[in-house]
């Protein structure tokens, strides 16, 4: 699996910075930058996935001494560093712009960046089976529904919570956090059934 | 122990199906498979490297199942060349080196390296920027550099020009010379196959015709030129396969078949795999 990992982190580690410096110029002007840093991370396993399939490499890596499972496990360690990595940069660059401009920033946004990395794997978890199973490209059609669910559910959320007695930010914290692994955990084994089962 | 041994192995992909397959390659020798396109090479290839499940039938590669958890380590031993090169795009030989390095307990970088400078493969070049005949041979380079006991090619030398075809048949020549090591190679190219293998094997629309030594395909097959009047008095079970042009008939018989007092000819392979797959044509 060494070997797998290394391939995905050179393969993404070219296209990565533009990703950040992307990252950082749309989330920055409104301090959405947490937010940013989930969407396109929730696109990187996609898009390493589609450079694999375009060049053939998904069928050679088949055909390696490596099981279907270490493959699908590549992939969603692949899909939790960059969105961990992804949001620690989005929160840094924020504090970093909040110091330069003395403005406020502290508790709250840790809170806030610890709740989109909570959702970002909870989207991958979505994601990541579809793509395995129809393709990256079905796979990215499929991430745009789900953030538009998740943007949805976000949405519904803001206004309910407030009307629900004893909702808070530590609440939703908590939701999430309990949320994630365990759709982490259930994704990764559906995946690793359908890509067993595929013919490459 | 054979190499690798399929056993009434049946495929079916849509209106395709490889149907019944038996063969196996005993271990030291080369076997050359050979067939039209879409007779069902590459989906046999496929169902050794565990690529697809065989609907039925079963798949062995250096004594271990398809299914069982040994398949990881027989794959381990095994050298892979597909129809098409896979690396990604912005690949130098050094992230080769190291992708692979974690992939095969066996890797051997200085092998790989070298291998690498004798097909004069350039280290600063991304593989985006290789020819198809510099993708084959990192291909075969891979497939080398890890003290495989058996290869498995699919088309290695398909749109190859005669110099870098002949290369890499030496190389194969080189890698059987052990006596544990063993090839399996498909190719459209018959004249390669005859070259190479001690094994022919020729799947026509999906079936095996035959699976046998290239020798005994000599000795079992010849070639007549006939009249029409031969042709019609002939024991027809003599008769593989015949070719009626506007003066005679060129007919492929089964030597032992054959009536005394034709004239017979030495079949190629090529012979037997056209006159075998077309049966009785005018």
């Amino acid at each position: 699996m060494k070997g797998l990992l290394f391939k995905d982190a050179y393969t993404l580690l070219r296209q990565y910075w533009i990703f950040l410096v992307l990252m950082v110029l749309c989330g920055l002007p409104s301090r959405s930058c947490p937010l940013m840093a989930v969407i396109y991370s929730g696109l990187i396993p996609i898009s390493v996935l589609s450079g694999d399939d375009q060049c053939g490499w998904t069928r050679l890596a088949g055909a390696l001494p490596v099981s279907r499972k270490q493959v699908v496990l590549c992939k969603y360690a692949l899909g939790g560093a960059c969105t961990l990595a992804s949001v620690l940069v989005a929160l840094a660059v924020e504090g970093i712009a909040a110091g330069a401009t003395g403005s406020p920033w502290g508790g709250d946004a840790l809170l806030s960046g610890a709740i989109f990395l909570c959702i970002g794997l909870v989207m991958q978890s979505v994601s990541m089976p579809l793509m395995f199973k129809f393709g990256a490209e079905k796979g990215r059609m499929w991430l745009i529904v789900a953030l538009a669910a998740a943007g949805g559910a976000l949405g519904g959320l803001g206004t309910v919570a407030p009307q629900s007695a004893g909702w808070t930010d530590q609440s939703l914290l908590l939701l999430v956090a309990l949320a994630a692994p365990l759709s982490l955990a259930l994704s990764a084994w559906l995946s690793i059934k359908i890509f067993t089962a595929k013919d490459l | 122990m054979n190499a690798l041994e399929v056993s009434h192995v049946t495929k079916r992909q849509g209106k395709f199906a490889l149907e019944d397959v038996s063969l196996a390659l005993p271990q030291g020798c080369i076997l050359g498979l050979v067939g039209e396109n879409g007779a069902g090479k590459t989906t046999l290839i496929r169902l050794l490297l565990g690529l697809c499940r065989a609907d039925q039938g079963q798949v062995r590669l250096l004594d271990a199942d398809s299914e069982s958890p040994q398949f990881l380590q027989a794959k381990a031993q095994t050298g892979v060349a597909l129809d098409e090169a896979a690396f990604p795009p912005q690949f130098h030989l050094a992230q080769v080196d190291k992708t692979f390095s974690g992939i095969y307990p066996n890797w051997r970088s200085a092998d790989f390296f070298q291998l690498c400078r004798r097909f004069a493969l350039a280290p600063d070049k991304p593989f985006k920027a290789y020819s198809r005949g510099m993708k084959m041979k990192l291909s075969l380079a891979t497939a080398l550099s890890h003290q495989a006991r058996l290869l498995i090619l699919d088309e290695p030398t398909s749109g190859l020009d005669p110099m870098v075809r002949d290369e890499i048949l030496d190389l194969l020549m080189e890698f059987t010379r052990e006596e544990t090591h063993s090839v399996l190679i498909s190719s459209h190219i018959v004249s390669d196959i005859e070259k190479l293998s001690d094994y022919v094997a020729f799947l026509h629309q999906g079936r095996l015709a035959f699976c046998a030594e290239k020798e005994a395909l000599e000795e079992d097959y010849a070639l007549a030129m006939l009249t029409f009047q031969q042709y019609e008095n002939l024991d027809k079970a003599a008769v593989v396969g015949a070719r009626r042009d506007k003066y005679q008939v060129r007919a492929l018989l089964r030597r032992a078949l054959a009536p005394d007092g034709i004239p017979l000819d030495r079949a190629a392979l090529e012979d037997i795999m056209l006159l075998m797959a077309k049966g009785e044509e005018s």
